[in-house]
């Protein structure tokens, strides 16, 4: 009996995402099919079918990118998840006075504004009298001229920043998940006189697999996402060496006005982000139950 | 959990562990001190070699920045305020239909709005921008309405599935009761179920204000002056050719001030948040 009216709850919020989500990304999928320079208002909009599509799949800075893009991916969660679960294994480890102010010291980097991270870091790696470059690296006995002018170097650079703020996200999703664990397995492993590794492998893994494929997977999501601080320490530079997905959409869409061809990336980025939360989706639906 | 800790655990291991610990604490905290701390210094002191770490401090840099940057502050706090009270708005009675009422299609509508939110800004940038530039016979580049409509469409979807799992932990018979006794639908969610679920409506709230305080990559794209935020401020500044390191560092300390403290209050909540509720803290 409610069913007409219950609908009115709902309606604001979906008449809003219809008319600011919906409509742009169905008008975003229009535009990928056309010629669209925003610097050449005279020659029109004509459609071109999948054109830009083709385009962009044959050019060399998309598959540059992509393939940087997935290395950045690999990567980023890779270290992230191991220092953020190695900080979370070692502090549930431990109890001390002062544990809650520890914790919170580690997650403090997750709530920094990106762009404010790309900056301190690039003030850190500036030649010079930068904190890294001119002091941690050469008291370590190590020396290199520029690290974000450094083709190869630069990809690092950036990534450590990019580690050093998301490995707390982690840490707290991990921290969450010991919290939670049940105690009994563990006085069991203890009488069994199993080592702390065999306890790890065979208890506190298996248990926190869920908790771990979240972490993961929002984490990937993420990653692919990166912008801010790509943008802030290198342009995507030096040449393209941090030139990724979205760095290169942002240029093609912003820098060259090709508003058709950005499009088509978008999508295209849209299409792999989606099966990730697709996954996301089935993983939290399988621990509900 | 000391119930777990073997009480054997041999010194050399107990020292290894804390090490580590220790370790990680310094790579976590370094780089926020050096940069509060460069916001208290001159300039000679902050490209001093070796580092100072202790020095007289100074407010120098603050005045500069805040005679220059004021502005773009304000305007983070009107689009990251109007932002997150349109979503909560929106976003309360959504959440309570799908946690609620009798919808069909339910699943579906909950997995298209997270796929909103997960999908990459930069997939809907264009259309958002083309659209904000002939928004019926409005303009609307540059303005702090477009960034409010379009940080409202990622917090909303945020919200509606966060609050969904808030109210989902309420018992249905509190508001059954309420209604049984004369109460409305609508007076059985603001005088029952909102009261009960405010500490998740602070942390909701709290984490739409931060992603809107934070963003960068819109603010990037649809302004240029007039509605310029915080964090495209700082990037116009490091753009520079010369960047005032000193005052940046003061700038970026008063960014960052905010979410810091948030992050500090509400520490035990964020889990659940950052996770859309799959994981509860």
């Amino acid at each position: 009996m409610f069913v007409k009216k219950d609908f009115l709850y709902i309606l604001p919020a979906i008449a809003f995402l219809l008319v600011f989500a919906v409509y742009p990304t169905v008008f975003g999928i229009n535009i990928s099919l056309r010629r669209w320079i925003l610097y050449y208002p005279q020659q029109g909009t004509p459609f071109v079918g999948l054109q830009n599509y083709i385009d962009i799949f044959l050019s060399s800075s998309f598959q540059l990118a992509l393939q940087t893009t997935l290395k950045y991916v690999i990567i980023s969660v890779g270290l992230t998840f191991v220092i953020g679960f190695a900080e979370a294994y070692l502090i549930d480890k431990v109890s001390f006075r002062g544990k809650e102010v520890v914790t919170t010291l580690l997650i403090l980097p997750l709530t920094i504004v990106p762009v404010v991270v790309g900056f301190m870091w690039r003030f850190m790696y500036k030649e010079g009298f930068g904190l890294i470059t001119a002091w941690f690296l050469p008291s370590l006995g190590i020396r290199v001229p520029t690290i974000l002018g450094d083709p190869v170097l630069a990809f690092w650079g950036v990534l450590v920043a990019d580690v050093w703020a998301q490995s707390p996200l982690v840490f707290l999703i991990l921290t969450a998940g010991f919290t939670s664990l049940p105690k009994a397995p563990y006085e069991a492993a203890m009488l069994d006189g199993a080592s702390s590794w065999q306890t790890l492998r065979s208890i506190t893994l298996p248990l926190l697999q869920p908790v771990i494929l979240i972490a993961v997977l929002l984490r990937t999501i993420d990653a692919f996402k990166v912008f801010d601080i790509i943008w802030i320490m290198t342009s995507g530079g030096p040449g393209t060496a941090t030139t990724t997905l979205n760095v290169l959409g942002y240029e093609t869409a912003f820098e060259s006005y090709n508003m058709g061809k950005a499009s088509a990336l978008g999508i295209i980025v849209l299409y792999i982000s989606l099966a990730l939360t697709m996954v996301f989706v089935r993983v939290i639906g399988r621990k509900k139950k | 959990m000391s119930t777990r800790r073997n009480n054997k655990t041999s010194i050399l291991k107990r020292i290894l562990i804390y090490g580590s610990i220790f370790l990680f604490l310094i790579f976590c905290f370094v780089p926020i001190l050096w940069l509060v701390e460069g916001s208290f210094k001159t300039h000679a002191q902050d490209i001093t070699i070796p580092p100072l770490w202790i020095f007289p401090p100074t407010l120098e840099n603050y005045e500069a920045i805040l005679s220059v940057c004021a502005p773009y502050f304000l305007n983070s706090a009107v689009i990251s305020i109007v932002s997150t009270l349109l979503s909560l708005l929106l976003s309360i009675p959504a959440a309570y239909a799908l946690s609620r009422l009798s919808l069909k299609g339910k699943d579906t509508i909950k997995m298209t709005i997270l796929s909103i939110r997960m999908g990459p800004a930069f997939a809907s940038i264009v259309p958002f921008y083309l659209l904000m530039k002939n928004f019926g016979p409005f303009r609307l580049l540059d303005t702090q309405i477009s960034l409010i409509l379009i940080y409202t469409v990622f917090n909303l979807t945020f919200l509606i599935w966060l609050l969904e799992g808030f109210m989902n932990e309420i018992p249905l018979q509190l508001e059954e009761g309420a209604m049984l006794d004369g109460c409305s639908r609508l007076g059985a969610l603001t005088r029952i179920t909102l009261p009960l679920i405010t500490p998740g409506l602070v942390v909701a709230a709290t984490l739409c204000f931060i992603f809107s305080w934070n963003e960068y990559f819109f603010a990037l794209a649809l302004t240029r002056e007039a509605a310029v935020t915080v964090p495209l401020g700082i990037a116009m500044r490091v753009s520079f050719m010369n960047i005032p390191w000193e005052e940046m560092c003061a700038y970026s300390t008063l960014a960052i001030l905010p979410t810091l403290l948030v992050c500090i209050l509400f520490r035990k909540y964020l889990v659940r948040g950052l996770t859309f509720g799959a994981v509860k803290g």
